[in-house]
């Protein structure tokens, strides 16, 4: 095999780079769009379904399953616009096979079972209620784990760039869209003052703090894992945590929001809780999407050595 | 029966005559360059020398590019091996150009020519086969018709040192093993149909 016969290449040889690692220039804010926009809507959707599957902050959970779908509906839009011939974009539906081997297919089907099945549950609050409607949005809940995970997974598969070819991306998309989605649910909860009081705000906070350490844990982890897997990637480690992204991204968009939600979970003034989650998740949602932005703008490609 | 190309980087001085005529063939507009040769100094005073590699998509037998393309637009030719890009369905995703980990694959992005809005009489001839919006890469000259015809792709043809070599791959791979030659990446498992002879 000729595989084997590449391993007789004489070691006293020089190999020399050819080609450095350089940034991907192909994709870009389309795309950090669409993953920003996608995970926030998906997330925002399951939140406020296990909300109301729960019974639990309603009247906020109503909405959040109808602004989830729009949501990722413009994320979808702007993923179309990047396309070069966005006309040709219904091919993505109508090519039998790729779906076997390609994340932007997979990734079509589960975006539009996913908006048609959470729009109809998010449309139709009568049938919330029932056990149709129920499993509807079980069904739909299911697809929003899809639309969670699936962004991570378009960038995941590309091995020849390895700050994204692991599968702790994956996961570090997922918990962050969910808390970005918990903190969107946070935002609609402000319009609803007369339900949603001191208990409400705090169970909130819980949440959010939870998902929060998790979502820092699994970055940890991520940067860990990919700075150990060659020196392109330690170099695209370098590239990500530029100072403003560690100002904006880490340390505005996940330290400060969890400071401000352990204060919250510990003062009672419902005024100043108010204050304070606005600014939390402002902050979370701006942190996504800088964390979206600096991942894929970070993405160095491994360098052509000869 | 799969199609290979060895490039003999002894030979190569780096005068990019495979760029110009791959140019002047198929007409690629500014920002698309099916043919690339890059180049370094290596070395350290007085014992420095300049070193070339040619580069062209590299037709691999496992290509990455075919698995993520979309559309089905990026196909690997079963009759030789060659990897073509169908531009009427391309959707322009680039997630091929993502993918590939040679640098291969370019997005047809620019209206102008090399002279500015006003195309000269030559790019206007070749724009219908550079429509924008979509992939351009290296066919080893298909699209021409070359092959068919039983000629090498230009950039064999006009390598004014021959040190490209173009045929079947199993007459290839005796060249390849017989002078030790090496893939670029192998270990990203394309395996690819260019060899490289140090």
């Amino acid at each position: 095999m000729i595989t084997q016969d590449m391993t007789s290449i004489d070691p006293k040889s020089p190999r020399n780079v050819m080609i450095k690692p350089e940034v991907q220039t192909h994709w870009g804010w389309w795309v950090v769009l669409y993953i920003f926009l996608a995970g926030l809507g998906a997330g925002t959707f399951l939140f406020s379904f296990i909300m109301l599957f729960m019974d639990k902050l309603t009247d906020p959970a109503r909405i959040g399953v109808f602004i989830g779908p729009i949501l990722v509906s413009i994320g979808a839009f702007m993923l179309l616009l990047d396309l070069g011939s966005p006309l040709r974009a219904f091919r993505l539906f109508t090519t039998r096979s790729t779906w076997k081997t390609s994340w932007l297919v997979r990734g079509s089907y589960i975006l539009t079972i996913f908006v048609i099945l959470s729009l109809a549950y998010g449309l139709l609050p009568w049938l919330q209620a029932s056990a149709l409607g129920k499993g509807l949005g079980l069904v739909a809940a299911i697809f929003a784990l899809l639309v969670l995970v699936e962004p991570g997974l378009l960038l995941a598969v590309n091995n020849s760039i390895p700050l994204w070819n692991t599968s702790a991306l994956p996961a570090l998309f997922f918990f962050s869209a969910l808390n970005a989605g918990i903190a969107l649910f946070v935002l609609i909860s402000l319009a609803f003052p007369t339900t949603i009081g001191v208990a409400e705000f705090q169970l909130m906070a819980y949440i959010n703090i939870v998902i929060l350490i998790v979502t820092l844990v699994v970055l940890a982890s991520f940067l860990e894992i990919v700075k150990e897997t060659g020196s392109t990637a330690a170099l695209s480690v370098r590239l990500l945590l530029s100072p403003s992204f560690v100002r904006w991204g880490i340390q505005g968009g996940m330290l400060a929001p969890l400071a401000i939600f352990i204060l919250c979970a510990i003062v009672p003034d419902v005024v100043d809780i108010r204050f304070f989650y606005v600014v939390a998740s402002l902050l979370i949602l701006s942190g996504g999407l800088i964390l979206r932005a600096g991942m894929v703008n970070s993405g160095l490609r491994l360098p052509v050595i000869s | 029966m799969s199609y290979a190309m060895v490039i003999d980087l002894k030979r190569c001085v780096g005068c990019q005559a495979c760029v110009t005529t791959c140019k002047a063939e198929h007409g690629t507009p500014p920002g698309v360059t099916r043919s690339k040769v890059m180049r370094k100094e290596v070395g350290k005073f007085p014992n420095v020398m300049r070193v070339s590699l040619p580069m062209l998509c590299m037709h691999c037998e496992s290509p990455a590019c075919v698995d993520v393309c979309p559309s089905g637009a990026t196909r690997k030719r079963e009759e030789d091996g060659i990897v073509v890009v169908d531009k009427d369905i391309c959707i322009g995703c680039r997630a091929c150009a993502m993918a590939c980990p040679y640098g291969a694959r370019y997005p047809v992005s620019s209206k102008e020519g090399y002279f500015g809005k006003t195309l000269t009489p030559f790019e206007e001839a070749k724009k219908d086969g550079m429509p924008i919006g979509v992939i351009d890469k290296c066919d080893f000259c298909f699209s021409t018709g070359k092959l068919e015809r039983g000629v090498v792709p230009t950039c064999v043809q006009n390598c004014i040192t021959k040190a490209r070599t173009f045929g079947p791959r199993e007459e290839m791979m005796e060249l390849v093993v017989e002078r030790k030659g090496y893939q670029l990446e192998p270990e990203l498992g394309t395996d690819p149909s260019v060899f490289y002879l140090p």
